[in-house]
């Protein structure tokens, strides 16, 4: 066991975090007992940003009490891992659109205080400015053909000064009969604009024709 | 000079263009989800007039972050974007909370209670007929799942009545109400079947009640959702069928995503395979998906199809966009009219 990236631990090739509510699941995920400490195993093939763990993500950005923003949050697997990670002195403000999701990811809200669902579109920040402040750090993941003009305005208002932004890009939402290297490599330049890209993965067999980005504003 | 507003759960704040704060309301922690609330709408609040009247006469133009009628507004202006750097510490150094953890669990409870009133005006009628719809299809293909099963335990005992009655529906009807093979009409001669005891027969029948009552399940919701069809989608049901219009609904997901849809989609809706094919250059384009069950299209000849798909589908999202935008505009009589012309035209 090994904590090399901050609050993420290391069994093996599984990645997992301290559990902030024991004995409690987000997502029927397997857990590993060590003395008092309940460690959630991060499921690579529900969460992208467990599959870019595996993948050979080195730098994520968060630490222990960092606010984050989560657009995309749904009904909270990879919210509930970040919700480990920055624990009850961090916040996630958690942006999803769907009602459905949404609805879930209300339970988990009530069980992890950190999480702050908030049910608006991402791609309209004035909507739910006025509910949140700004981050240390921003994650995204939403399956739109605008995806990464949305992930950069969200950045350029919501986002600290030297904090680090992630995106799971979904090539067959932008373009579905384009070949996906093309796209991560049009998207890539698009993010290139406004950020230095410190690391670029493809989450390959967890998450079929999916990049990954971590970028930090230029 | 400006003077540039912006709204938190906190209370409201006004800046100069430098980012000086030039004044600010406070709300009280007891009555701040409420005032929040009130104030992130677009009309001007109380708060937001004693904000104004707090502001020295020069600044007599205020610039809001969120839409407020009457006034401009800037999104992301100054004052939000420097009350949003640090809100927890100015939460706390503003007397609004103790800590940190007053101020998250204020927070988390604020946006749960306004993402519970969102859900709850998310749930509208014709989201009711998308699962209605769906119910109805998943029941047809159980009835047919079971009703295979019967057929062979049944064949056992009276194999004749299998050969006579092939609908699964009359089947399931006439077993549920009496199997046995001596009441049967049609029951001529030696039967091929074995022959079993009153409390065998029973299991078959107790099986056929509960296959029947998902028929009757199903027409019950049939009924209903041609009445829900026609009332959600009164201009819509002009054109073509409710079960149709509401088979569309299921698809699109909702009557907002189908007003919104282009005529082309709907065109298409439910040909996604071939559609795909088409995209990825594997194929010729589709004509028609699921508004290939309308009998304008359907009993149409072939070479005509095409055009009359692309006619009915343009009609459609007019009407869809009547239902959702305005459901009192009387003008699905007149599409209706408009498009039976078209048609008679392509004839001629």
């Amino acid at each position: 066991m090994k904590d090399t990236i901050d609050g993420i631990y290391r069994f093996g090739k599984d990645f997992a975090t301290l559990s902030m509510v024991p004995r409690y699941k987000v997502y029927d995920e397997k857990t590993l007992n060590k003395g008092k400490d309940e460690y959630r195993i991060w499921d690579p093939k529900k969460s992208k940003l467990g599959a870019a763990l595996r993948m050979g993500l080195k730098e994520t950005g968060l630490f222990e009490g960092a606010k984050v923003l989560y657009l995309g949050i749904a009904s909270g697997t990879t919210a509930s891992h970040i919700s480990d990670i920055v624990g009850p002195r961090g916040v996630i403000y958690g942006v999803e659109f769907s009602p459905r999701s949404i609805r879930d990811l209300l339970y988990v809200a009530k069980r992890r205080q950190n999480i702050i669902p908030i049910l608006s579109d991402a791609r309209m920040p004035q909507k739910f400015a006025s509910r949140i402040e700004k981050v240390n750090v921003l994650y995204q993941d939403i399956a739109q053909k605008d995806q990464s003009a949305i992930f950069i305005r969200n950045a350029e208002i919501f986002l600290k000064k030297g904090g680090l932004a992630m995106i799971a890009i979904k090539a067959r939402s932008i373009d579905v009969s384009a070949n996906p290297k093309v796209i991560f490599a049009q998207e890539k330049k698009k993010l290139q604009e406004k950020f230095d890209i410190i690391s670029d993965l493809n989450l390959g067999h967890f998450e079929v024709d999916h990049a990954f980005f971590v970028c930090r504003l230029k | 000079m400006y003077a540039y507003i912006s709204l938190s759960p906190i209370g409201l704040f006004a800046h100069d263009a430098n980012g000086k704060q030039l004044a600010s309301i406070i709300f009280k922690l007891d009555d701040a989800k409420d005032r929040f609330i009130n104030a992130s709408s677009s009309n001007l609040t109380d708060d937001d007039k004693e904000l104004i009247k707090k502001l020295d006469k020069k600044d007599n133009k205020v610039i809001f972050e969120i839409q407020k009628d009457g006034y401009t507004s800037e999104f992301p202006n100054i004052s939000g974007d420097t009350i949003r750097n640090n809100l927890s510490k100015l939460a706390i150094s503003t007397g609004f909370v103790k800590d940190a953890g007053e101020y998250y669990t204020f927070i988390n409870e604020l946006n749960s209670e306004i993402t519970k009133t969102s859900i709850k005006a998310s749930s509208t009628e014709d989201r009711l007929l998308v699962h209605a719809v769906s119910t109805i299809d998943e029941l047809e293909s159980t009835a047919n799942t079971l009703s295979i099963r019967l057929k062979e335990w049944y064949g056992l005992y009276y194999p004749e009545l299998l050969e006579t009655v092939r609908s699964n529906e009359k089947l399931v009807f006439i077993l549920a109400n009496n199997p046995k093979r001596e009441d049967l009409s049609g029951n001529s001669g030696l039967s091929m079947g074995g022959d079993y005891s009153v409390a065998d027969i029973i299991q078959f029948q107790n099986y056929a009640i509960l296959i029947d009552s998902i028929y009757n399940q199903m027409k019950a919701l049939e009924t209903y959702v041609e009445t829900k069809a026609t009332q959600i989608m009164p201009n819509a049901t002009r054109i073509i069928s409710p079960t149709l219009a509401s088979r569309l609904l299921a698809d699109a997901g909702s009557l907002e995503k189908l007003a919104k849809m282009p005529s082309s989609t709907i065109q298409v809706m439910g040909a996604e395979k071939a559609l795909f094919r088409h995209i990825m250059g594997q194929g010729p384009s589709p004509k028609h998906g699921l508004i290939f069950q309308a009998p304008v299209i359907n009993q149409s000849k072939k070479n005509e199809r095409g055009k009359r798909s692309r006619m009915l589908a343009s009609t459609l999202s007019i009407a869809f966009r009547m239902d959702y935008f305005n459901k009192k505009l009387s003008g699905g009589d007149l599409l209706k009219e408009k498009f039976d012309k078209k048609i008679e035209n392509l004839k001629g």
